[in-house]
């Protein structure tokens, strides 16, 4: 293992891998990662026959519409349409890169499945018995997780202290893997204070998540994004409070739930949002009517009016 | 000093020479004089290098100009004349690239660079190799002649630079023939610089690939460029499809050359070995296969290559597996010293997901423990492993292998490894292993415990299910009929015929789900999405409906001013003039401009000739829409708000009870012919609605004559009253015929048939007049009587329609053609029919030139057009037609049909939307069944699912009933032969719609598997077994078709199939004898599917 490459010989030859330049927007989709990640449910648990049987069913052509893979036992099958009136199966866009599974299936032992239910983001976590191999599929082929936008969802007013912050940066660092739990435990923090501090520095560019161990781990993205960095939407939307852009016409906090509609004028229009933000923090409905949602729905994320009017409701409601 | 190489000589040969005689002038140089002469000319290159620079709009010179004024003074030329004679692009300007001197201009610039090669020092000599889009292209085979001079050159640096040179090869052979000859030019310096050698090796394959290939008889190189160049594995991009070992004279010439010992045999069977072991295109593989097989490699050669010869076992490509195998077979298989390592990629091999490799990988263990037992339980223990392969048959072959073995054949880890694998397993693979598994788990395997179902009691609670279900919806004709249907197979054990749903306007009895803008924000924001969006016919309807009601003075304009800011800000940059950016901003922002400005001023945007606006105003707010548009606006001066043509029906339909109260409503100067051409084509053909409908208005029309009120009156009256109204219009068009665009559109030249009874004249076309507006209405008027002849109406309107003879004289004249025959034209005018191959055809042919306008007043002439699989129109105009005119939608389907079944269809995105008409309840689908099933077995999966739920649809809404279904897919199944997989994808499909598609599927392979599988390749029938076996696993039922039943006993009696597993599997499911028909109990599917 050398500063600039990676080699591996066998009996047979050699592969090397080489550093290489990424873009930007590559490396801030990490940052995207690990909240899709996070956000990923476990859906299924093949063995290595099903799995086996499944993947090599996988078509090598694109397809416009997404494949439906039902991992039946013994009988999986890849449909192009949802099954009615049935839940066992799993909606993949693109589905064609899945066939990069095939170079791990000889070695295979159990291939365990999670999905992100708002943009459809999969992890599929191939085991075989001695290391895993995580294959994670954007929403769509077309953009990767940096346009997935799901960080986003999760932000909301609530501020952390800066000192926390400074001394949590310290401890991830020595903590290695944990769980929200274990970082609240170390710092003596409440566990919704730790969540959120977990999620600062997660947008910061520390720490990833490895969604099949539940665990958070520490890394450093190879560019300091340091405390003051935004997101280009979250500098939208604060520049849209500081014109006090934003109109709440309607907000309510029901079962921990926030509901709220209002205008807010943006540089280009003045646009109609409503939003709902689930208890756990996550924005699970949004609509607004500017072009950024016209095109992609929530499948990318929140637009800047979006993310405005959710500050604003949070405050006020 | 070479006599010949001095200034002068130099000077005349760069500018009238070529490149030999310059290397031959610059050879015999020594280092010293190469430096001395390069200071002399350096200054000079500089100059006559910038004048081969590239700048449009330089003043130009001659070469021999150039040259005389140097060669007079060379001195005196660089102080005084340099600057202004050989300027930046003196040389390389546009005036001088047109008149053809840039070959000259190319040969000059390249023997300055050759010049340089020759003469500079070392920084100065690698910048010859470098190269700016700037200058001219190099010349064919500049690297050869400039890599001679440099090898030439006694300088020691000479290495370094020519190696440089080789390794940016493929940045500096951009230009076709700059680097031919770069192979020989690496065997020259070879064989000059013997000691070169490890500095130039890892440049010989690529540049052998390069060229040096190109000489078939490889004449000119030596053993190990031939064999450097057969080895290299180019990158993916352009020379990774050449594989010279494919050009037969290669071949050849490689034969030779090892026959005559100047290739050695043994490098070139280790090279094979090597690239067999690579990841290979399957047509290179076979090319180094049998490369390898004409070397007819001997036994002891063979032998000395065993370890090599295993490691292909496992190679990525299957050919290469396949061979290796054989070999293996013949010679190692006896030879114990590599049991080991071969029972270990054989087991690894029987992982394979190709399974011909895996199961000649498990033949060749049963051969090797055969002979040699002592090898029995390695082996074993190996092929535990292949369990996990994904095909079923080799995981069965294997499991009774095992089963043949006795405990203590496995070892105690062998066994526990058999333990886990084993769990995996289908059941019924597991049966062989039953006697090891017991042993290694001390309990028996898990076996499935049916219970069988009480079918009586189950009949039961559906059929309460269904009367429920009844009782909410009394009037639903289709549950009626499946009740009966259940009752009757409950009180006689048969099943009762069901009959299919009739087609009909019945949809628009349904309460009206038309959604107008609620408030005036909304209708704000709705027209200032412009972005990525076409407005649908329906949006307008929307919008100007909620123009008309919302007036801007009434609302709280400033929030609804500043939602519309940012499209009213566009207003100047589609008034400014600019004709090639025309096309320019989001493609819905004119349309949603020119209605925010009417909205907001009440009066129409004018645009100047020649603006943006202007240009485009015809495509994206055509005439109609503007006429429209106006009439709104009038509505709102005059306080009134209702628009009469809006739907009340999302799928178009407007209710003749609505209709009427809005057109006795309207204030006769506000009735706009027009807009009630447009209502008119949305009434449904119910009789009832229509009767009140007319009772409400005859009083009304009856008091006035005008084309208005006989409009209303021949589109809704009585026959007798109607023929009134008929007659009314005749006459008028024979007084003053009508001179719509239509029929101009329509004249075409060439031709018979159709292409004759429209040539007709040029004519002015005046949409204003009052014949036109009355021709418009009486089309109108006659489809909302007449219909399309679909939902039971061809029989009330036979005595009308006779009326309209084809021979009309009036429609005659219009034509303008003596003699012609007016009837098709008549025909597909008055009397519109079904659309067919030989239709669409005709019509194509007759109106090829014609572009259609979006808003043609004639929406049931499109389908004929569409219907020709080379029309184009945007595929969101299809549910804009339909929804115009909700009746089309049966012609629209027909189309898409008629372009099904074409294979020269270049829009496909088109054919899907007219096929997707087939779903609304309107279409009669009963004639069409079994082209619409022809969809399923086509190769884009988006057409195929397309079909699919046209299918699940009509099953599901009555139109096809579960039998009729079944007997249509049964013939496809049977009759579908290649491309049987997209058919069997599509019936997976159309299983998992419901429990309709579900029974229908299992109905339809029942049939098909009935009427005989003998015919049938074994690949598809596998997958027609596996098919009913998938369906038959979410239900308790079993084959119950006695014919298919006979043919699946007689296949589970084949020997060494794998049809007779799946066969066996299908037939241990019981069969009861109080099972009904799985359709049966879908037609009442219990609570919660």
């Amino acid at each position: 293992m050398g500063e600039q490459s990676i080699k591996l010989e066998t009996a047979q030859g050699a592969a090397v891998e080489h550093k290489v330049k990424l873009p930007e927007r590559w490396i801030k989709g990490f940052l995207q990662v690990q909240a899709v990640h996070r956000q990923a449910q476990p859906r299924f648990e093949l063995d290595r026959l099903t799995a086996g049987q499944l993947l090599m069913q996988i078509p090598a052509s694109a397809s416009k519409t997404p494949l439906f893979l039902v991992p039946r036992r013994h009988k999986p099958e890849i449909l192009h349409r949802q099954p009615v009136g049935k839940d066992g199966f799993i909606a993949v866009n693109d589905g064609q890169r899945l066939r990069l599974l095939h170079t791990v299936l000889p070695d295979l032992k159990t291939l365990r499945v999670y999905q992100t239910e708002a943009t459809g983001a999969s992890l599929w976590v191939a085991d075989t018995g001695t290391a895993q191999f995580t294959l994670g599929l954007s929403g769509a082929a077309a953009h990767g997780f940096s346009g997935d936008g799901d960080a986003l969802r999760q932000l909301s007013a609530v501020d952390a202290d800066e000192a926390d912050l400074a001394l949590a940066r310290a401890a991830v660092a020595s903590l290695n893997h944990f769980s929200i739990a274990d970082l609240a435990q170390h710092q003596d923090l409440a566990l919704p204070y730790a969540t959120e501090i977990v999620d600062r520095l997660a947008q910061q560019g520390v720490l990833g998540f490895d969604r099949d161990r539940d665990l958070y781990f520490y890394r450093q993205l190879p560019f300091m994004l340091g405390d003051r960095y935004q997101p280009d939407r979250l500098k939208g939307s604060q520049a849209l409070l500081a014109k006090q852009a934003v109109d709440v016409e309607h907000c309510e906090w029901r079962n921990g739930e926030l509901i709220a509609n209002g205008w807010v004028r943006g540089e280009s229009g003045y646009y109609p949002v409503t939003l709902r933000v689930d208890a756990q923090g996550y924005l699970q409905e949004g609509h607004c009517t500017c072009p950024w949602i016209d095109q992609h729905e929530l499948r990318r994320g929140p637009c800047k009016h979006l993310l405005a009017l959710r500050f604003v409701a949070e405050q006020t409601g | 000093m070479n006599a010949g190489a001095d200034f002068p000589t130099l000077l005349e040969e760069v500018f009238h020479g070529d490149g030999r005689q310059l290397r031959h002038l610059l050879q015999p140089l020594t280092a010293e004089q190469r430096r001395a002469l390069f200071s002399e000319f350096k200054d000079l290159l500089k100059v006559l290098k910038r004048a081969c620079r590239f700048r449009a709009d330089a003043k130009g010179v001659s070469l021999s100009e150039l040259y005389h004024a140097i060669r007079d003074d060379p001195t005196a030329f660089l102080r005084e004349r340099a600057d202004t004679l050989a300027a930046q692009g003196a040389l390389n300007n546009a005036q001088l690239i047109r008149q053809l001197f840039y070959t000259q201009l190319m040969e000059f610039y390249n023997r300055l660079q050759l010049l340089q090669a020759g003469l500079a020092g070392k920084g100065s000599t690698a910048s010859v190799f470098r190269y700016s889009a700037q200058y001219p292209v190099w010349c064919t085979q500049f690297m050869l002649h400039a890599g001679r001079i440099l090898l030439d050159r006694p300088e020691p640096w000479v290495r370094d630079t020519l190696t440089h040179m080789f390794a940016g090869l493929e940045n500096r052979t951009r230009f076709t023939g700059a680097d031919l000859g770069v192979a020989r030019l690496l065997q020259e310096a070879r064989q000059r610089h013997p000691d070169w050698a490890e500095a130039l090796a890892p440049h010989l394959g690529r540049a052998m690939r390069r060229d040096g290939f190109f000489s078939r008889t490889l004449n000119g190189y030596d053993a190990g460029m031939i064999l450097a160049g057969l080895e290299y594995d180019p990158p993916s991009g352009t020379m990774a499809s050449f594989e010279p070992l494919m050009d037969p004279k290669v071949a050849e010439s490689l034969f030779t050359r090892m026959a005559d010992g100047r290739l050695p045999r043994a490098d070139l069977i280790a090279l094979t070995l090597r690239k067999l072991q690579g990841p290979l295109q399957p047509g290179v593989a076979k090319t180094w296969i049998e490369c390898q097989q004409r070397l007819a490699l001997s036994d002891t050669e063979i032998q000395g290559q065993a370890e090599a010869f295993i490691n292909l076992l496992n190679a990525p490509a299957p050919a290469v597996s396949k061979r290796a195998l054989r070999i293996i077979e013949k010679y190692f298989l006896t030879d114990t010293r590599q049991g080991e390592e071969l029972i270990s990629a054989l087991g690894y091999l029987l992982q394979n997901p190709v399974q011909v490799l895996a199961k000649s990988s498990l033949r060749l263990l049963k051969k090797l423990v055969k002979s040699n037992p002592e090898l029995t339980r390695p082996a074993l223990n190996a092929a535990i492993a292949g369990l996990s392969n994904p095909h079923a048959a080799l995981r069965h072959e294997l499991a009774r292998w095992f089963g043949a073995f006795p405990v203590s054949s496995f070892g105690d880890e062998a066994l526990q490894r058999l333990q886990e694998a084993a769990i995996a397993l289908p059941v019924v693979e597991q049966a062989s292993l039953t006697s090891l598994l017991t042993v290694a788990n001390n309990k028996p395997p898990v076996t499935h415990d049916a219970t069988p179902l009480d079918y009586r009691a189950d009949l039961d609670a559906r059929l309460a299910l269904l009367q429920q279900r009844l009782k909410e919806q009394p009037n639903n004709g289709v549950l009626r009929q499946r009740l009966a249907v259940l009752e009757g197979y409950l009180a006689t054990g048969q099943c009762p015929p069901l009959e299919p749903a009739v087609a009909g306007h019945a949809s628009a009895l349904s309460a009206p789900d038309f959604a107008l803008h609620e408030t005036a924000e909304a209708l704000a924001a709705d027209v200032v999405r412009t972005q990525r969006r076409v407005f649908t016919q329906a949006d307008y309807d929307r919008i100007l409906a909620g123009m008309a009601r919302f007036t801007l003075s009434d609302h709280d304009t400033g929030r609804i001013r500043a939602i519309l800011a940012p499209l009213l800000s566009r207003l100047d940059h589609w008034r400014q003039t600019a004709i090639s950016e025309a096309g320019s901003g989001p493609s819905g922002e004119l349309a949603g401009l020119i209605l925010a400005h009417a909205w907001q001023t009440g009066e129409w945007i004018a645009f100047p000739k020649g603006s943006r606006g202007e240009q485009l105003l015809n495509i994206q707010f055509g005439p109609a829409l503007r006429r429209r548009l106006k009439h709104v606006l009038a509505l709102r001066a005059a306080g009134q708000e209702t628009l009469l043509s809006v739907p009340t029906h999302t799928t178009g339909w407007l209710t003749p009870e609505v209709f009427a109260e809005r057109f006795a409503r309207l204030p006769r100067p506000l009735l706009d012919a027009d807009e009630l051409s447009a209502a008119l084509y949305r009434l449904p053909a119910l009789p009832e609605p229509r009767a009140i409908a007319w009772t409400r208005l005859a009083s009304l029309v009856e008091s006035r004559s005008e084309a208005l009120d006989e409009a209303v009156a021949l589109a809704l009256a009585p026959d007798d009253r109607a023929r009134r109204s008929l007659d009314w219009f005749l006459d008028r068009f024979a007084r003053q015929p009508p001179n719509e665009q239509l029929f101009q559109s329509l004249a075409s030249i060439g031709g018979s048939g159709l292409v004759e009874t429209f040539r007709v004249k040029v004519l002015h076309h005046t949409p204003e007049t009052p014949e036109n507006t009355a021709f418009r209405l009486f089309n109108a008027a006659l489809r909302c009587r007449f219909g399309l002849d679909d939902a039971q109406i061809g029989g009330r309107a036979s005595a009308l329609a006779e009326r309209l003879a084809p021979r009309a004289g009036w429609l005659s004249r219009v034509l303008q053609h003596p003699g012609a025959d007016s009837s098709p034209f008549a025909e597909l005018l008055f009397a519109p029919r079904p659309v067919t191959e030989t239709l669409a055809d005709a019509v194509h042919t007759a109106a090829a030139s014609v572009s259609f306008i979006y808003d043609t007043p004639y929406p049931f002439l499109w389908p004929y057009l569409l219907a020709h699989p080379q029309q184009f129109a945007a595929p969101g105009r299809v549910a804009d037609l339909a929804y115009q005119f909700p009746p089309l939608a049966q012609r629209l389907f027909e189309a898409g049909l008629c372009r099904q079944g074409r294979k020269e269809d270049y829009y496909r995105d088109l054919t899907l939307k007219l096929l997707m008409q087939g779903r609304l309840p309107q279409v009669d689908v009963r004639p069409h069944l079994a082209r619409a099933a022809r969809g399923l077995a086509v190769a884009q999966p988006a057409q195929r699912e397309v079909c699919v739920d046209l299918m699940a649809q009509w099953l599901n809404d009555g139109r096809m009933t579960p039998v009729d279904g079944a007997i249509t897919l049964a013939t496809l199944i049977r009759e579908t032969g290649q491309g049987f997989a997209h058919l069997n994808q599509a019936l997976a499909s159309l299983r998992v719609t419901g429990p309709l598609g579900s029974a229908t599927v299992l109905l339809a392979l029942e049939r098909a598997i009935g009427g005989g599988v003998a015919g049938f390749p074994s690949r598809k029938l596998s997958l027609i077994l596996d098919q009913l076996s998938t369906v038959l696993e979410d239900t308790p039922y079993a084959v119950s078709e006695p014919a298919a039943r006979d043919v699946l006993s007689t296949l589970a009696t084949v020997k060494k199939s794998v049809s007779r597993d799946k066969a066996n599997a299908l037939l241990t499911r019981p069969l009861m004898t109080d099972q009904p028909p799985a359709w049966v109990l879908a037609l009442a599917p219990p609570a919660g599917e």
